[in-house]
């Protein structure tokens, strides 16, 4: 059809220019250049003419205007004679034209060479005249010579036969008188010849002139110019006829084109319709990428407004984003080859930055074909429900095949993320023991970076109401932010600012109303709230919710299948191994399990005791109180009962037991039942007694080292006493004597009464010393300054000190820390150390005899106590061996002293033992803990 | 006798016998007349002085300059057109007749090749009307170049130069139009401007000497003028010699009226190169065309004007050939 139509444009067109071209009358301007033709050799026929006769009467000389007017009719012809062929016209009378200008040219030339001799001749008669030597002759020839000249100028006038004939004669007359010989001879002969060649030529070359300036050419001019004027009027003729045809083609087309263009008008206001429909985007642009004119459907899906578009700032390189650059290169490719290309699907930037996703396609204007119009189709709603249609089912496919939560949770953001275009995700979850949100996962897309963004996410926590998440939290609904950087609540504003991000939404998991936790989402590029995408948020935040609650539910129901397995085995484990009697029964009496232990202790198996009471093993005289207990607690008095009591074994020996038993109340499928728990007795009261005994032993052992040191000491002590004694006697009498005089000095009575009182203290003291040291009793621990207790030791060691000639020094540490302990059984170790000191350096004979106590705060809190004599020493191999009972270097001792000592010693948790002194003898050292920093363990025995 | 009787001035009876004629001569008469009173101004002279030439073409002319000396235009590839017409002296040669390449005498002298595109035929016979026609006769003529138009370009399309040449000039491959066209438009540029007479014409009266105008006058006076006129001081029209006594061979009968312009570097004259000298030339013209015998004052004072007529070419006056040998130096 369109092929038709322009092919009948095509034709018509054709048919116009042809019928245009006819009616013009091309060959005008060949004609009226043939007119010019004719009138050129009209012209040169005239100038011929005229020169002709001019040179003719001797007043042009120069023949070069003859050759150029002859050249000029020769012109004349042949242009005439090419627009007589160009316009197939009979050529006879160019001919004849032609034939006349070639007479012209004869003529002429037999003109010009007949004139210059013509002219010589005559040249030569006038110059005769006046030549000497024809004056000379004059006398003679004068008459016929002049008559002879006359005869010429006749002839040269009027060259008729008359007068040719008048010259010959006048000739023929002057040669007859002529001299014959000599220079008048010679001049004669001369004119002679000269008049002769005149007479022939005068004629000749008159009747030369005559046909010349008879315009031979004019005739056949004339009739080639009325032959050509007639062609001409033909072709007018034909011209105006053809004119007419054109006016009535052109009326015709003129009838078409109206109905075309009203036709046309339809159509483009159909498709301006279409384009003022704005139904689909359209704009108009160049193969540059400027866009000219464009609808507001396209300007609404780029965000543009008209102003923009007039003023060029809507180009469509500007509106590409980079990555789809090479494929547009493509499609302007296409379009270049083809014309248009085949809609593709593409983005657009917005003018805020946003993108949004078109169809467009384009074809050029075929006329131009640098420009081309282009249909753009906003597939923003198309694709948002593809996108979300693949972001349920995507997600919903992670939630069916994880595991975790933890597992879906990284992958639901990037699926999420990269479906719907945005660029970075959070999930938080709801921390129940902070009230807060906690970033668990942060997913970004590979292209991008927020390092600081991530960083603060992750360390950050939301509080409801505060922040995306704190608000989703809150609301429990899904929230949009188009622009999170001027956002008032949004803490991480100014760090989103700085890493580029903008729009955000978040949306809560929901399980029934509960969060559990929010995912948001943010995008490099500001973008407006859309609420289907929200409503879409909320299925799959309530997806992940249920997900989670399944998770939940299977984890709890695997926990606790697990807690019960393991607390089976754990039981297990207990009722084999416990080191007490484990059994259960039934309420109706007999034994369902009994462990190892329980068997052991009554030397039944279990299958043995699963046909026997409670009732039945117990001793016969304990069996009433027994079936009391069990009584009430069927009676529901009670839920437990402890009792000692006793067993008969199965060998019919009777054992003690402590038993615990308890009713369980029925649980599930299981009925009542009770549990008992068995201590044996028996072997529990061995081990305490045993303990007792050893304890008992060592507490008399260490008695009885006091009471033999206080033997020992006795005759010493006996001093220590004796001497206050005195001393109170003496002072006693003082005393007396002062109230004996007159008046009794009382004062002086008083202060020596107050004397005897000291040293009565100071005597009751010591035998104080001495009972403690002697009395029996259980060791008790108390807090007590040892460097007190230490002195005492020394004044109850004075005197045998002081016999053995020992010279005593002590530096007792000021402000030493108060230790806990036994006091006397310290006093005894001190008291120990220092007689076997004294003693071993009495053994010497050379030397001083130095002994030195000290005491010093340890770092810990505790304190040490060293002794040291300037004695023989130890052996160093002996030096541990001196702890060892029944040891000793002594003549008199048990040997059991040192050994006492270090019981003493561990069982307060410190420790003894022996060095070298330097520069001799031996030192004596003994730690104890500070007070309360170490219990004080009141069993004899080191454990 | 009287001056008056050779004065025609019976103008009644002139006039009613021949009116249309005669009006026409008295009409012409009558206003010359007071230029003829005054027989030496410059004003009104039958000859001209040449026109400077025209612009040509200037690739064609230079291959035409080339075209005219190379030798490869004869048959043999001996000679060239300039092997006769000696650009370099008097577009002619020195002898009276050139031998041809066959090696016989050419039946005429070689007329000079100045000035020649003044002719308005060419030739002593004034056979041919256009230089290119003269060319083409020039090659195809078995006495002179024995060739033909067709047979050189044979020859030069063989010669790559040549032929990027004749594509310059033309924007066509060699071809006879072209090389005819060429070799003429050259002939075009080969006129002589400046001569003495030609500066007396334009109006420089201090140009040629007295004896040289009365010698001038003298040539008028005595009817050489009236062959001998134009731009080209001959060369417009026919003329039989030997009107009244015989000059040279009688063949041609008719010859186209030689130019005088160069006539005193361009000898030998006459058609058949039988006066070696000016004077000689002057003196039996003068008897064989106008039965006179001149004295050698007369035939002096001719001589002295015809040597004003000497021009120059490309700034160079116009010298005899005898001056220097005949060398064909063909730029290749």
């Amino acid at each position: 059809m369109r092929l038709a139509l322009a092919a009948g444009g095509v034709l018509l067109l054709a048919l116009l220019t042809w019928l245009l071209l006819r009616s013009i009358n091309t060959n005008a301007s060949a004609y009226a250049e043939a007119q010019r033709a004719f009138d050129d050799f009209a012209l040169a026929e005239a100038s011929i003419s005229r020169d002709a006769l001019q040179a003719r009467a001797g007043l042009l000389g120069n023949y070069d205007v003859l050759v150029a007017a002859e050249e000029a009719m020769e012109s004349a012809v042949s242009k005439i004679r090419l627009h007589v062929e160009a316009e197939n016209i009979d050529p006879t009378p160019v001919d004849r034209l032609a034939a006349a200008v070639a007479q012209y040219a004869e003529l002429t030339e037999r003109f010009k060479s007949g004139n210059s001799l013509l002219q010589n001749s005559l040249s030569y008669v006038s110059q005769l005249s006046t030549d000497p030597a024809f004056g000379a002759l004059s006398d003679r020839f004068a008459p016929s010579a002049t008559a002879l000249a006359a005869a010429v100028l006749r002839l040269a006038r009027d060259s008729s036969v008359e007068s040719a004939s008048s010259l010959q004669q006048q000739i023929n007359r002057f040669e007859a008188q002529a001299p014959i010989g000599g220079p008048d001879g010679e001049a004669a002969r001369a004119l002679i010849a000269h008049a002769l060649l005149l007479s022939g030529l005068l004629p000749d070359v008159d009747r030369t002139l005559r046909a010349l300036v008879a315009t031979p050419g004019r005739l056949p001019l004339e009739e080639t110019r009325a032959i050509l004027a007639h062609a001409q009027a033909a072709s007018e003729l034909t011209a105006q006829r053809f004119r007419l045809l054109l006016y009535l083609v052109s009326l015709v087309l003129l009838i078409i084109a109206v109905r075309l263009g009203l036709w046309l008008r339809a159509r483009t206001l159909k498709i301006r319709r279409l384009v003022d429909a704005n139904i689909i985007g359209i704009f108009v642009t160049d193969l540059e990428g400027r866009i000219f004119e464009a609808n507001d459907a396209f300007l609404r899906i780029v965000g543009y407004d008209r102003e923009d578009l007039v003023s060029g700032r809507v180009r469509r390189t500007g509106l590409t984003p980079p990555e789809w650059r090479e494929r547009d290169e493509r499609a302007l490719a296409e379009l270049r080859s083809t014309g248009s290309f085949q809609p593709v699907e593409k983005e657009y930037f917005r003018k805020d930055g946003s993108r949004v996703p078109v169809l467009v396609g384009a074809a050029l204007f075929k006329e131009s074909g640098e420009e081309g119009v282009a249909f753009v189709l906003d597939l923003t709603e198309r694709k948002r429900a593809e996108e979300r249609l693949r972001v349920q089912h995507t997600v919903a496919q992670i939630l069916a095949e994880a595991a975790t939560i933890e597992e879906a949770s990284p992958r639901i953001l990037r699926a999420m993320g990269e479906c719907l275009g945005w660029d970075v995700g959070a999930l938080w979850r709801v921390d129940r023991e902070a009230e807060a949100l906690r970033c668990v996962e942060l997913w970004h897309k590979a292209s991008i970076e927020v390092p600081e963004f991530e960083r603060v996410s992750r360390e950050f926590t939301f509080v409801p109401g505060l922040g995306l998440p704190g608000r989703v939290w809150s609301s429990l609904e899904p929230d949009y932010i188009p622009d999170v950087v001027p956002d008032e609540n949004f803490p991480r504003g100014s760090i989103a600012e700085r890493e580029g991000l903008h729009a955000a939404f978040g949306f809560p998991i929901l399980l029934g109303g509960e969060v559990l936790g929010v995912v948001e989402f943010f995008s490099r590029e500001i973008r407006q709230p859309d609420q289907e995408l929200l409503d879409m948020l909320a299925t799959i935040g309530s997806q992940i919710g249920q997900f989670i609650e399944r998770k939940r539910a299977e984890e709890a129901f695997r926990a606790s299948t697990e807690a019960l397995r393991r607390s089976e085995e754990r039981w297990r484990t207990v009722f084999q191994n416990a080191p007490v009697g484990i059994g259960t029964l039934n309420l109706d009496g007999p034994f369902v399990t009994a462990n190892p232990t329980f068997q052991r202790m009554l030397g039944y198996g279990e299958d043995e005791l699963r046909s026997l009471t409670g009732l039945d093993i117990t001793h016969e005289d304990d069996r009433a109180a027994t079936r009391r207990l069990i009584d009430e607690m069927m009676a529901g008095g009670r839920q437990s009962y402890q009792m000692e009591k006793r067993y008969r074994r199965k060998d019919g020996q009777v054992i003690w037991v402590l038993v615990n038993t308890s009713i369980i109340p029925a649980s599930g499928s299981t009925p009542a039942f009770f549990a008992g728990v068995v201590v044996d007795m028996e072997e529990r009261k061995r081990a305490q007694e045993e303990r007792e005994r050893l304890r008992q032993l060592e507490a008399d052992l260490a008695h009885m080292n006091r009471v033999s040191m206080m033997g020992e000491l006795a005759a010493s002590l006996a001093h220590e006493i004796t001497q206050p004694v005195g001393s109170a006697g003496n002072n006693a009498r003082a005393a007396l004597n002062f109230l004996d005089k007159q008046p009794p000095d009382l004062g002086e009575a008083r202060e020596a009464i107050d004397s005897v009182v000291g040293d009565a203290d100071r005597a009751g003291d010591i035998i104080d010393r001495i009972r403690e040291q002697i009395k029996k009793a259980p060791p008790r621990k108390g807090r007590f300054a040892l460097n007190a207790a230490i002195n005492e030791v020394i004044v109850l060691a004075h005197s045998a000190i002081v016999k053995n000639g020992v010279s005593v020094e002590t530096r007792l540490a000021d402000g030493l820390l108060p230790v806990l302990g036994d006091r006397v059984q310290v006093q005894q170790v001190v008291l120990n150390l220092v007689l076997n000191a004294v003693e071993a350096m009495g053994s010497v004979e050379a030397g001083a005899r130095e002994l030195s106590i000290s005491t010093e705060q340890t770092k810990t809190g505790g304190a040490r106590v060293a002794v040291r004599d300037s004695g023989p020493g130890i052996d160093a191999e002996h030096l541990e061996r001196v702890f060892q009972a029944f040891y000793t270097t002594k003549s008199s001792g048990t040997g059991m002293g040192l050994s006492i000592c270090r019981s003493i010693i561990d069982a307060h948790g410190g420790r003894l033992w022996a060095e070298a002194n330097d520069p001799r003898g031996a030192v004596f050292q003994f730690s104890l803990p500070g007070a309360g920093a170490h219990e004080f363990s009141s069993g004899g025995s080191p454990s | 006798m009287p001056r008056s009787a050779l004065t025609p001035v019976s103008w009644p009876s002139y006039l009613g016998r021949k009116a249309s004629l005669s009006a026409l001569v008295l009409l012409a008469g009558a206003l010359t007349a007071a230029a003829q009173t005054v027989p030496s101004s410059p004003a009104a002279e039958p000859i001209t002085p040449i026109p400077a030439p025209a612009r040509l073409e200037p690739r064609p002319l230079a291959l035409g300059e080339q075209l005219f000396h190379d030798t490869r235009l004869s048959h043999d590839n001996t000679r060239s057109c300039g092997s006769c017409h000696d650009t370099g002296t008097n577009g002619a040669s020195a002898d009276a007749r050139d031998r041809g390449v066959d090696g016989l005498l050419l039946p005429l002298n070689t007329p000079t090749v100045f000035n020649a595109a003044l002719n308005f035929r060419l030739n002593w016979e004034g056979n041919l009307r256009s230089l290119e026609r003269e060319a083409e006769e020039g090659l195809r003529n078995p006495a002179t170049m024995a060739s033909s138009a067709e047979e050189v370009i044979v020859k030069i399309n063989a010669d790559a130069v040549m032929v990027q040449r004749f594509r310059d000039a033309y924007a066509r491959p060699p071809d006879v139009a072209a090389l005819l066209n060429a070799i003429a438009t050259y002939e075009r540029s080969l006129l002589t401007p400046g001569s003495r007479f030609d500066r007396w014409l334009a109006g420089e009266t201090s140009a040629i000497s007295p004896e040289e105008l009365s010698g001038y006058l003298l040539f008028k006076s005595l009817g050489c003028i009236s062959c001998h006129q134009g731009v080209n001081i001959g060369g417009n029209l026919f003329q039989r010699h030997g009107v009244f006594y015989t000059l040279g061979t009688p063949e041609p009968e008719r010859v186209r009226v030689p130019s005088l312009r160069n006539v005193a570097v361009t000898a030998p004259y006459f058609h058949d190169g039988s006066a070696a000298t000016l004077n000689e030339a002057v003196r039996q013209m003068g008897l064989a065309q106008l039965d006179r015998v001149l004295t050698d004052q007369q035939v002096g004072s001719i001589v002295a004007f015809l040597r004003t007529l000497t021009g120059a070419y490309q700034g160079r006056s116009v010298m005899p050939a005898s001056a220097r040998p005949t060398v064909d130096a063909v730029p290749r």
